[in-house]
């Protein structure tokens, strides 16, 4: 069996699918949440990659991160006013404001706003083109549509943010899916192949948690996986957010040919994070 | 065995609980950031795990504080730049709690410096300016190590990796991962 072809999101052959299926039960060895169980302990089948019709999606972002160097001026915000398609109609200032606050609620230290850069929505608030200073970001909310109409929107606000400001190089690609799980299966592992465990001889329930893991894969690829039960948490249907941040973190230049590639491979490796972390019964909700 | 081999495998992403600079909008995105932060807000409030961000952050204010205005030294010294102590902020937020806790200071220009300073032979300096340029440079016995890093996640691997050699020299490769 081609493993490759398990984590591809085309449609799969009945034969394939049964051999992904078949190869994603083996050694999925992981216990189970019950606190009265000291025998034999069943596992949780990882799901099987594959287009999902309704995916949990509740946001994707494709992100390029450069220095810090680029300035905000009148000048540069007429220029993206300019290029920037009209369907994004609305534009913010994003600003950052950071304060410590004493026991009784008062400020404490304050330090004034400084602009981060510039937020332009469009008309129905689904895209949001990002200019910072330290980068560029594109998100698309709910619904989602398809990887293949989004890269590109992406890479074209790319440019127009590498002819706006400049920069001399990319630090950090991300591709960045965060889904929201309202239904999981079962509930008592939260829907994930690898649920987080309260050590049986405790007997205690587990009514909440945030894990995080970074890892990295061959090529230089790493993610951050954060895992997390949305409060207030119902045990009986615990809704889950399951955030996959797929980054690479080496230099390339603005104009580098490899940058679609590397995008590319990181929602691959988005895939593969996603589809390993739940189960194939929660999978199957949103088909 | 140097002291990179054994660096923790964490450290060039500066910590689990490292500010990620955020770009999500959705109201999800936002939910994940405050659970993240609720839970770094909690580890440093433990002594345990907090120490080096705590006294770094109150060494910065500190800092502000003293280099609040013009001339602040007698010397014609600009004052701290509001961008530099955010940037210095997130540096030090990002700062691994098993790291010493270094000196923070405020240079003549508006920069932050933040120095750890063991022996004449075993020091490293990073100096902060506003738009997240780190530009260090290490003692490390007799060989010298200079370089700039630019502020994006966390702490820049080159710098983490300087710090632990410094650390290395001071204390043998061991310290490197002591409470790992």
């Amino acid at each position: 069996m081609n493993s490759e072809s398990a984590y591809s999101q085309q449609g799969e052959s009945d034969l394939q699918f049964s051999c992904a299926r078949l190869h994603s039960k083996v050694l999925r060895f992981t216990g189970t949440t019950d606190s009265n169980d000291t025998g034999l302990r069943g596992f949780n089948e990882m799901a099987v990659a594959r287009h999902l019709s309704n995916a949990p999606i509740t946001e994707a972002l494709i992100d390029f991160r450069t220095s810090a160097t680029q300035s905000l001026t009148p000048e540069r915000l007429d220029r993206l006013r300019a290029v920037v398609p009209n369907e994004y109609s609305t534009v913010e200032d994003i600003y950052r404001f950071e304060a410590a606050f004493d026991r009784t609620g008062r400020i404490q230290t304050a330090v004034p706003e400084t602009q981060l850069g510039w937020m332009f929505r469009s008309a129905d608030g689904r895209q949001v083109a990002q200019f910072r200073r330290d980068g560029f970001t594109f998100n698309r909310l709910r619904p989602y549509t398809r990887w293949e109409e989004l890269l590109p929107q992406a890479l074209e606000l790319w440019q127009i943010f590498v002819s706006v400001f400049e920069p001399t190089e990319v630090a950090r690609l991300g591709v960045r899916f965060i889904n929201r799980l309202p239904k999981v299966e079962p509930p008592g592992s939260y829907g994930l192949s690898e649920p987080p465990r309260v050590p049986v001889e405790l007997h205690w329930e587990l009514r909440g948690f945030l894990n995080r893991l970074v890892v990295v894969q061959e090529g230089g690829l790493s993610a951050t996986l954060t895992q997390a039960a949305e409060d207030p948490v119902n045990p009986d249907r615990p809704i889950v957010l399951l955030d996959v941040d797929a980054f690479y973190a080496e230099s390339l230049g603005p104009n580098d040919s490899e940058i679609p590639q590397v995008l590319q491979s990181l929602r691959e490796m988005k895939n593969r994070a996603f589809f390993a972390s739940i189960t194939e019964e929660t999978a199957r909700l949103y088909e | 065995m140097s002291a990179t081999s054994v660096m923790p495998a964490f450290w060039p992403y500066g910590g689990l609980l490292a500010s990620d600079r955020n770009r999500a909008v959705s109201h999800e995105g936002d939910t994940l950031r405050r659970y993240v932060r609720q839970v770094r807000k909690e580890a440093r409030d433990s002594i345990t795990l907090s120490r080096t961000n705590i006294l770094a952050l109150r060494d910065l204010e500190e800092a502000r504080h003293d280099a609040a205005k013009p001339n602040w030294d007698g010397y014609g010294a600009r004052p701290i730049s509001l961008g530099a102590y955010l940037q210095a902020s997130d540096f030090l937020r990002a700062l691994p709690a098993d790291v010493p806790p270094p000196d923070i200071a405020v240079d003549p220009h508006g920069e932050v410096l933040v120095e750890w300073h063991f022996t004449s032979r075993q020091v490293l300096t990073v100096s902060i300016n506003a738009e997240g340029r780190l530009a260090y440079s290490a003692q490390i016995g007799l060989r010298k190590v200079r370089g700039t890093e630019w502020q994006v996640d966390g702490v820049p691997r080159p710098i983490i990796v300087a710090l632990g050699r410094v650390v290395a020299s001071v204390h043998g490769p061991s310290a490197a991962v002591r409470g790992r």
